[in-house]
């Protein structure tokens, strides 16, 4: 089997969080399970690239490590989709006097609900 | 007998009234959706009360009107767009600001320095030649005038952001006056007519992507508009306008009673584009509180340059007449916008000889300044210290750039939030936002675990790598 360079899969991850974030603008669930099944491709993606460094040095040490900071910087923005996005929903359930589970930015699950100011995200 | 025919009667008349109200507001909600800011309505039909023996029918009658629209949800649209307005507003200008350096080194100022410095290299190994020195001077003149025009271009987009706030500051105005107007129409009605309903959230709309603010429903059905930092724009049925100014420090934004409020216009494209002109080019520029890297930058060119030849002299031996300056300024607070080659001095005026006598000691000391530390840089060489201005510029771009990427969607989220919400059982939508919060709590933990991934990628990778 023909191996990816690490390069090229860490590139691959870095477009399918891009669909992931795309997939991310609109509030129906369809698009959101859209939106993890990228992610979940970008993981193995990611996992892949760290295999074939752990296997071999990379070929080309500069363009893997600018792939990964370029891949670092979409995470960032994914991640700020996602908490902003909690945050709308977190707000709402709050309003609606429903319990949604809170948790953290790495997806841990928070200790307490948040205050209502909590729910208001940040510029 | 005939006292329930009449009871019946008027209980199918009152049925009609209802459902003939209901009808019409069902027919103003197919009109207006395509309307901006029109929230559906729905009639409250009452149950009237029954009593037979006192000739009460029962029966419906319609009530009060219920506005569908979520103010919550109107209120994280308003909130999340005025965030992505300050961010696309930073993106866009601080996107020309870069447009004017050269990331690369090849081209403009960075360029420039590494001639001028390769012109001292020369003359070092030559100290007497006429070429080598009339490379000294042309070289220098470059610099000086590329940083002249890189002044220039920074104080035309400080005009071109001025005018461009004072033109925001006036849709600001303006929108408020719509406002304005829908106050003084609503204290003459007892009830909201749904099209000015929708005129006003239409308003509020665009407002929220040019500035940061709050709004307050009074209890005669007025809204009270308070900018972030509370100065109101609209109570009742007044306005108070804004105004923009420019000073010293930067552009100004003014109440009605021409007081400074800069600092409460924090989002909103507004906000973004004070934010851009007052911090991101205040710092490069200079303002009233500080000098300005490029103006820093130009003076200690100058100043580090001239000190050199001044302490030398033209020729080895006595009598030898003494080194001239090469450039000037006016003043440290202006020296990009004023630097010149000195006029008068001419290239048998450079002073290669140091104070020591060393024949080309002043030279060689010049062509090393790419890579002397000078504590009027803070400890960085000339080139480091412009290679910051050009990097800092570009990581203020870079973060507008993705803060506006991921603020788009998540805008983009809360409208989509608000079209779920209008007109939806409360109890269903209870279960959805469950949902919803258990997939995104999914979503981040792969974020998370991309993330990890890549930090052990980062550390495998040889470390002599790019």
């Amino acid at each position: 089997m023909q191996r990816t360079p690490a390069a090229d899969s860490v590139r691959i991850a870095r477009e399918n969080i891009s669909l992931a974030i795309q997939a991310c603008g609109v509030a129906d669930t369809a698009h959101l399970r859209r939106a993890i099944s990228f992610l979940e491709t970008a993981v193995t993606d990611v996992r892949r690239a760290e295999a074939e460094v752990l296997s071999a040095t990379p070929p080309d040490p500069a363009k893997l490590r600018r792939e990964t900071m370029l891949l670092k910087r979409q995470v960032a923005i994914m991640m700020r989709v996602i908490d902003g996005c909690a945050a709308l929903r977190r707000g709402l359930s709050v309003r609606l006097g429903c319990t949604a589970p809170a948790y953290t930015s790495q997806g841990r699950p928070a200790g307490a609900p948040p205050p209502v100011s909590a729910c208001e995200m940040q510029g | 007998m005939a006292s329930n025919l009449l009871a019946i009667l008027g209980t199918a008349g009152s049925a009609l009234d209802a459902f003939q109200q209901a009808l019409t507001v069902t027919q103003n909600n197919i009109g207006n959706s395509s309307t901006p800011g029109y929230a559906s309505q729905s009639v409250n039909l009452e149950a009237q009360p029954l009593d037979v023996a006192s000739g009460l029918a029962g029966g419906v009658a319609a009530g009060s009107l219920i506005n569908s629209r979520d103010q919550y949800a109107e209120e994280q649209v308003e909130r999340q767009t005025q965030t992505l307005g300050e961010y696309t507003a930073q993106a866009q200008t601080t996107g020309t600001i870069q447009s004017l350096f050269d990331a690369s080194g090849t081209s403009g100022i960075s360029a420039d320095l590494s001639s001028l410095l390769q012109s001292f290299s020369a003359w070092s190994a030559t100290p007497s030649d006429p070429t080598a020195q009339q490379s000294v001077i042309d070289s220098a003149s470059t610099v000086a005038s590329d940083i002249q025009g890189l002044a220039s271009s920074l104080s035309q987009n400080a005009q071109q952001l001025d005018t461009s706030i004072a033109s925001t500051t006036s849709q600001i105005n303006s929108i408020a006056a719509q406002v304005q107007a829908y106050n003084a129409q609503r204290l003459n009605e007892t009830t909201p007519d749904p099209g000015e309903d929708a005129t006003l959230y239409s308003a509020l709309d665009n407002l929220s992507q040019l500035t940061s603010f709050s709004t307050v429903t009074q209890a005669d059905g007025t809204v009270t508009v308070l900018l972030g930092g509370g100065s109101p724009l609209v109570i009742g049925s007044q306005q108070y306008a804004l105004s923009a100014t420019t000073s010293a420090s930067g552009a100004e934004i003014l109440d009605s009673q021409g007081n400074d409020i800069t600092s409460q216009i924090t989002s909103g494209q507004l906000g973004g584009m004070l934010n851009t002109r007052n911090r991101v080019l205040g710092s490069m520029m200079g303002s009233s509180a500080q000098t300005g890297t490029l103006n820093q930058f130009a003076a200690a060119l100058a100043d580090t340059v001239n000190q050199i030849l001044k302490s030398g002299t033209v020729a080895s031996g006595a009598g030898a007449a003494a080194g001239t300056a090469l450039f000037t300024y006016n003043s440290p607070a202006d020296a990009a916008s004023t630097l010149a080659v000195n006029p008068a001095i001419t290239a048998g005026q450079l002073a290669p000889v140091d104070a020591s006598g060393d024949a080309n000691g002043n030279a060689n000391q010049l062509a090393a300044l790419e890579s002397t530390p000078l504590t009027n840089l803070g400890g960085m060489s000339l080139t480091q210290y412009f290679g910051q201005i050009a990097s800092d510029i570009g990581a203020e771009n870079q973060t507008a750039t993705d803060n506006q990427t991921s603020q788009q969607q998540v805008v983009a989220q809360a409208t989509s939030l608000v079209n779920q919400v209008s007109g939806v059982s409360l109890d269903d939508e209870a279960v959805n936002v469950l949902q919803f919060q258990r997939a995104y709590q999914a979503a981040a933990q792969l974020v998370a675990a991309v993330n990890n991934c890549l930090e052990s990628i980062i550390n495998l990778i040889p470390v002599s790598a790019g």
